[in-house]
C-alpha cells in the first residue's frame, strides 16, 4: 500500500525550496531502514550524520510529521522524504505494529486533540465582571480608532486638494508613517490599506486609477465606521473586521460563528510576506454546500503555518466562518484528508454569472477586495494584443493576472479544451490559483503584485 | 473602460482627483443615468450644505464611481475559435518519473557542470524510448528549457506528444528556435531551400547546424553554398564552416579546399584546409607525401632515420599551412616543428609501404632516432590520430616509453582512439595503477578518463567501479584533485548498471579527506538519480504494456 499523496502535494508542505531538495534526495530507498506504516501512520529510520539514526514518523490523516532531528525546519526533510518514499514505492513500508516511538506520539497527538476544549468554567460573577472589561477596553479602543480615522480624513482630503499627482514624488515614509499612526490608533486594517498605496505609486504606469479605487476603498470604510450605529450587526462586523478588529476565534469556535461541515476542497493557496510576517491564503470549497472558505495560515521566518493544507486535496471537516455580511474567512473547527476523492467542485458556469455575482457581493460589502471565482468550462487563450484570458461557452471573457510561464502552462494544461478555473477576481482582472480537468488538479504559480 | 473614456463626463473627475481641487475647481458633473444622478446628487448635496468641502465631495463621488467601475465589469466578446489540441495518442511517464525529472531541474548547475542538462537528455531518452510523454502541464516548461539546446530538440519532440506541434503554432518564439526539426511533412526541396534560408540569413550557430544539416542532406549544395559566400565570412567563421566540410568530404571539396581555403591570408584559415586536403586523395596530399619523402629517410644499415630541413620556410610550404614558428612542445626546436608539422600530415602507412617496415618497427626506431626522436614521435601520434589507422595506433599504446598523456599530441590520440580500443588500454593499465606502492601512475587513470568525453560500456563501468571499490577500502586511497573535479561527470559516462554497484562503495564518517567524501557523494548520487530513472521507466514501462487498452 502506498499512500494516497501525490509527490508534488507531499513537496507542497515543504517548508522552502532547499528543505524540497534535501528531501527528494532523501527519498531512496537504501538511505533508511526498518520501515513501517499501519493504517494511520507510516514510519521509518534514516541514518544522517549522527551515530543514531533519525526517526521520523508521519500521522497520514493530517498529515502530521515529527522527526527526531535537530532540524528547526517544519516538516524537516526526512518527513519530506519518508512520505515521498511512501508514495513513490509503498511496498517498501511492511504492515506492521508500530514501534513504541510511534505509537506513543500518535497517542500524544490524541490526547492533544482532545485537550482543545474550554477550559475551567467561570462563575456568572467572573463573566460579568469579564464581560464589563472587555467592553470598556473596546469601547477604549473605539475612541482611538474614531480619531485616527478624523486624522486620516484630514489626510485624504489634503491629497484631494493638491492632487493626487503630487504623490508620485513623495517617498515611501510618507504612506509609512500615516500607517505607523493608524497602528498607534489601533486600526491595523486601515493601515495595511494606506500601505499598499505606497506600492501602488511605485508602480510605473496605471497607478492612478488604483490609487483612487484604494482611497475610494479607505474612503468607505471610514464613512462607514463614522456611521457605525446605524448599521445592521453584519454589516458592523464587516467594517470592524476591515479597520481590523479581531474577532475571538475562541468565541466563534464556542458558537458564534456559522459552522458549515462539509467535504472541503483545497482549491487554492498562496502566500506571500507582509511586514516580516509570512501569510497564506487557502481556498477551500465546499462539494456539497458550493460555499467557499478563506482559511488564513501565519508564521514568523521559517517557522511551519500554524494550517497545513495540501493544494488539490479534499478534507472532511467543520469550517466556522467569521461573522459578516458576507461571511469568507473561516477557522478550521476539524479536519481528515480525503486524499481518494478525486478534485473537481462546481463552481459558476459563465462569465456573465460571475461579474452578476461579484456585483451583488459589492452591494453587500461595497470594500469587498477580492472575491473567490470557480469558473467552469472556460478556455484559457493568449489574444493577439498579448494578454491572458479565459472565455467561457458563450464567448464572454475575463481577463487573466497571469505570469508568461503559467499562462502557457495553463493553456496546454487546457488543450484548447474547456476546463474549471479557480482565482481572484478584484474587480479588474482575475488571478488564477489552480485549474482542475478530468479529475485531476494543477496548482498555479501567482503573480508578486 | 466607458467610465475612462476621454468623452465620459466621469473623466474629469480624475483629473480634478490628480491635479487637486485647489488647481481644477470641482465642477457639477451632468451625466444620464442611475450612476450620473448619484454622482450628481453628491453635488447637490455640496451646495445645500455649508460643512461638504469641495475635496470631500470630490472624494465621495469617485468612491461611488469606483464601486461603480468594479460592479459594472462588462465582459469581454472573443469570437476567434480556439484551435483544439489533437488528442494524445501515447502514455503519461509516471508520476515517479517526472518527480525525477522535476529533481534534475532543480539541480543546481556548478560552475561548468553539466550535470543537469546531461541527465534531463538522458530522461528524455528513456521517455521516447518507453514511448511516454510528460503531462501537458510539464510541456511549455521543457520547451522552454530546450529552446536553446538544438540536441534536445528532438527528444523534446518526441517526449511532448501533439501538444509539441499544436504549442509550437501558438508561439512564435519556440516556432522560431524549434523550426529546424519542423520539416517532417516537407520534401527535399523545401528542406534545402529551407536551410539554405537559415545559412543565409541567421546567426552563426544556427548558419553552422543548418550547413552541417545541409552537408548530410546534399554535401554538393552545401558546398556551394558555402563557396558563395566564404570569401564575405569573419575569419572565426570561415574556421567554423570548413569544419562543417568534414561531413562527406571526398574529391569534390578539393577544388574549394585547394583553390579558395588554402589561399585565405589568415593561417588559422589554411591549417584547417590543410587537416581536410590530407585526410581526402587530394593534390596536397601529394605534395605534402613528397615533401616528406624529401626530408625523411631511412638507413636501413643503421636502422635510424635521416632527416634533411632546408635552412627556412619557401613559401609553398607557408601556402601549404606549414607555420614557421608554431608552438607544439616546448621540447621541440624551429626545425623540429617544421618536421613535425609535415609528418602529422602523412599516414603512417606510407611509411610502412617506403620503408617495408611495420608500424611497431617504425615506432620504434623514432623513438630511438636521438635529436630527432621527440620530433618523429609525435608526429606519429598526431598521424595516428588523424588518419585512424589502428596498427599504428595499437603500436603507441603496446609502447612503454609513452606517456599519452605527456603531450598535446598523446592526448589528441588518446580522444581520436575507439571508444573500445580506449576502455581497453585503461582495463590493461589498470593492474598496475591499482598497486598501492605506485601512487602518481595511479592518477593517470582519472586523466584518462577525464580527457575523452565517452559513454562506458557496461563492463568498462564495472571494472572501473570495482577498482575504486577496492581503492575505498584501502587504508590510504589515492583519487587526487582530478578525480575530486570530475567525480559527477564521471557518474554520468557510467553505464546505467553502475546503479547496481554503487551501494557497495562504502562512504561514511570514517573518511577524513572530505574532498574525497564528497566527490564520492556526488558520483553515488549521481549514479543514484540515473538509475533510479531508470528503474522509474522500466517499472512504468511493464505497468503500461500490461495496460496497453486503457492508454490516455
Amino acid at each position: 500500500m502506498s499512500i494516497a499523496y501525490t509527490a508534488e502535494q507531499i513537496l507542497e508542505l515543504a517548508p522552502d525550496s532547499s528543505a524540497a531538495k534535501a528531501g527528494r534526495d532523501l527519498a531512496i530507498a537504501s538511505k533508511w531502514k526498518n520501515l513501517g506504516q499501519n493504517e494511520q501512520s507510516i514510519w521509518g529510520e534514516c541514518q544522517g550524520s549522527g551515530a543514531k539514526p533519525y526517526q521520523t514518523r508521519a500521522d497520514l490523516t493530517g498529515p502530521a510529521f515529527k522527526c527526531s532531528c535537530p532540524s528547526r525546519k517544519f516538516p524537516c526533510k526526512h518527513s519530506l522524504a519518508l512520505a515521498l518514499l511512501c508514495s513513490a514505492n509503498g511496498a517498501l513500508f511492511e504492515e506492521k505494529e508500530p514501534p513504541a516511538w510511534v505509537s506513543e506520539w500518535l497517542t500524544s497527538r490524541g490526547a492533544k486533540k482532545k485537550k482543545e476544549t474550554p477550559e475551567v468554567e467561570k462563575s456568572p460573577e467572573q463573566l460579568e465582571e469579564s464581560q464589563l472589561a472587555k467592553d470598556k477596553r473596546k469601547q477604549d479602543r473605539l475612541s482611538r480608532v474614531q480619531a485616527g480615522i478624523e486624522e486620516l480624513d484630514l489626510f485624504i482630503g489634503d491629497l484631494m486638494r493638491q492632487g493626487i499627482g503630487t504623490v508620485k514624488k513623495q517617498p515611501f515614509a510618507f504612506w509609512k508613517s500615516r500607517a505607523a499612526r493608524l497602528v498607534d490608533a489601533q486600526a491595523p486594517g486601515l493601515a495595511r490599506l494606506v500601505s499598499e498605496c505606497a506600492e501602488i505609486i511605485a508602480r510605473s504606469s496605471d497607478w492612478e486609477d488604483a490609487l483612487i479605487d484604494k482611497l475610494a476603498t479607505i474612503n468607505l470604510i471610514c464613512r462607514a465606521f463614522l456611521k457605525l450605529d446605524e448599521l445592521s450587526s453584519e454589516l458592523k462586523a464587516d467594517v470592524l473586521t476591515a479597520i481590523g478588529f479581531n474577532q475571538s476565534q475562541e468565541e466563534l469556535l464556542s458558537g458564534a460563528g456559522t459552522c458549515i461541515e462539509d467535504l472541503w476542497l483545497v482549491v487554492g493557496q498562496y502566500s506571500y510576506t507582509q511586514d516580516r510576517l509570512r501569510v497564506q491564503r487557502n481556498w477551500l470549497w465546499g462539494k456539497n454546500s458550493g460555499h467557499s472558505a478563506l482559511v488564513l495560515g501565519f508564521a514568523h521566518g521559517t517557522a511551519p503555518f500554524d494550517t497545513m493544507l495540501i493544494p488539490g486535496l479534499f478534507y472532511r471537516g467543520e469550517l466556522v466562518f467569521y461573522q459578516g455580511s458576507l461571511p469568507q474567512r473561516a477557522l478550521i473547527k476539524s479536519k481528515c484528508s480525503e486524499p481518494a476523492v478525486p478534485p473537481f467542485v462546481s463552481g459558476l458556469t459563465s462569465v456573465a454569472e460571475a461579474l452578476g455575482s461579484y456585483a451583488s457581493d459589492l452591494a453587500k460589502t461595497p470594500w469587498l477586495d477580492t472575491v473567490p471565482f470557480l469558473m467552469q468550462e472556460v478556455i484559457p487563450l493568449k489574444a493577439t494584443d498579448g494578454k491572458w484570458w479565459i472565455v467561457d461557452q458563450a464567448k464572454n471573457a475575463l481577463p487573466l493576472l497571469v505570469k508568461e510561464d503559467t499562462g502557457w502552462q495553463l493553456l496546454s494544461y487546457s488543450g484548447g479544451l474547456s476546463l474549471s478555473l479557480f482565482g481572484e477576481w478584484d474587480g479588474t482582472t482575475l488571478k488564477p490559483l489552480s485549474a482542475m480537468r478530468d479529475g485531476n488538479y494543477l496548482r498555479l504559480q501567482t503573480v508578486e503584485v | 473602460m466607458a467610465l475612462q473614456t476621454k468623452n465620459s463626463p466621469f473623466y474629469e473627475l480624475t483629473e480634478t482627483a490628480i491635479l487637486g481641487t485647489d488647481r481644477k475647481p470641482l465642477n457639477r458633473i451632468l451625466a444620464s443615468g442611475d450612476l450620473g444622478q448619484t454622482i450628481s446628487d453628491l453635488s447637490l448635496q455640496d451646495s445645500t450644505s455649508i460643512s461638504q468641502a469641495p475635496e470631500r465631495v470630490l472624494i465621495d463621488q469617485l468612491t461611488t464611481l469606483s464601486i461603480a467601475r468594479k460592479a459594472g465589469s462588462h465582459a469581454k466578446v472573443f469570437s476567434a475559435e480556439m484551435i483544439v489540441c489533437p488528442a494524445e495518442t501515447q502514455a503519461k511517464v509516471s508520476e515517479r518519473s517526472l518527480a525525477l525529472l522535476v529533481q534534475i531541474l532543480a539541480l543546481e548547475t556548478k560552475g561548468s557542470e553539466l550535470r543537469p542538462s546531461k541527465m534531463v537528455a538522458e530522461w528524455l531518452t528513456f521517455c521516447a524510448e518507453a514511448e511516454q510523454r510528460v503531462p501537458e502541464e510539464f510541456v511549455p516548461r521543457l520547451l522552454g528549457l530546450g529552446k536553446n539546446i538544438s540536441e534536445l530538440h528532438p527528444l523534446i519532440e518526441k517526449c511532448c506528444g501533439e501538444h509539441f506541434a499544436w504549442l509550437l503554432d501558438l508561439n512564435q518564439e519556440w516556432r522560431s528556435s524549434y523550426k529546424k526539426h519542423d520539416y517532417s511533412n516537407q520534401d527535399t526541396t523545401q528542406h534545402i531551400e529551407r536551410l539554405t534560408n537559415t545559412f543565409e540569413t541567421a546567426e552563426q550557430k544556427e548558419r553552422y547546424l543548418a550547413l552541417l544539416a545541409l552537408r548530410e542532406m546534399a554535401p554538393a549544395e552545401a558546398l556551394k553554398l558555402l563557396s558563395a559566400s566564404f570569401e564575405r565570412e569573419s575569419f572565426d567563421s570561415k574556421i567554423v564552416f570548413l569544419k562543417a566540410l568534414s561531413t562527406g568530404l571526398g574529391l569534390h571539396d578539393e577544388p574549394f579546399l585547394e583553390d579558395v581555403a588554402l589561399q585565405d591570408r589568415r593561417k588559422e584559415v589554411r591549417t584547417q584546409a590543410a587537416s581536410q586536403l590530407c585526410l581526402i586523395p587530394s593534390r596536397y596530399r601529394e605534395r605534402m607525401i613528397a615533401r616528406a619523402d624529401q626530408y625523411l629517410n631511412y638507413d636501413s644499415k643503421n636502422k635510424q632515420f635521416v632527416v634533411t630541413l632546408p635552412e627556412k620556410l619557401d613559401d609553398s610550404m607557408s601556402r601549404d599551412g606549414i607555420v614557421d614558428n608554431l608552438s607544439i612542445d616546448s621540447r621541440l626546436g624551429q626545425k623540429a616543428t617544421w618536421l613535425c608539422q609535415i609528418l602529422s600530415l602523412v599516414p603512417t602507412s606510407h611509411w610502412q609501404k617506403k620503408f617495408s617496415l611495420s608500424a611497431k618497427e617504425i615506432l620504434r626506431i623514432a623513438t630511438a632516432s636521438s635529436e630527432w626522436s621527440l620530433a618523429l614521435t609525435l608526429a606519429l601520434m598526431n598521424s595516428a590520430a588523424k588518419f585512424d589507422e589502428v596498427d599504428i595506433q595499437q603500436a603507441i599504446l603496446e609502447c612503454s616509453e609513452i606517456h599519452l598523456t605527456d603531450s598535446q599530441s598523446g592526448l589528441l590520440l588518446l580522444k581520436a582512439l575507439p571508444h573500445a580500443m580506449l576502455e581497453n588500454l585503461i582495463l590493461q593499465k589498470l593492474p598496475s595503477w591499482s598497486r598501492a606502492s605506485e601512487q602518481a601512475p595511479r592518477l593517470d587513470l582519472w586523466y584518462y578518463l577525464e580527457q575523452v568525453d565517452f559513454n562506458w560500456s557496461e563492463h568498462f563501468t564495472r571494472e572501473i567501479l570495482k577498482f575504486i571499490i577496492k581503492e575505498c577500502r584501502e587504508k590510504v586511497p589515492v583519487f587526487g584533485h582530478t578525480f575530486y573535479s570530475n567525480a559527477s561527470i564521471f557518474a554520468l559516462r557510467m553505464h546505467i548498471s553502475a546503479g547496481e554497484l554503487i551501494e557497495q562503495i562504502a562512504i561514511n564518517s570514517e573518511m577524513t579527506d572530505v574532498y574525497r567524501r564528497n566527490a564520492l557523494e556526488r558520483m553515488s548520487d549521481t549514479v543514484k538519480l540515473r538509475y533510479e530513472i531508470f528503474q522509474s521507466f522500466k517499472s512504468n514501462k511493464q505497468v503500461s504494456t500490461s495496460t496497453k487498452g486503457t492508454k490516455q
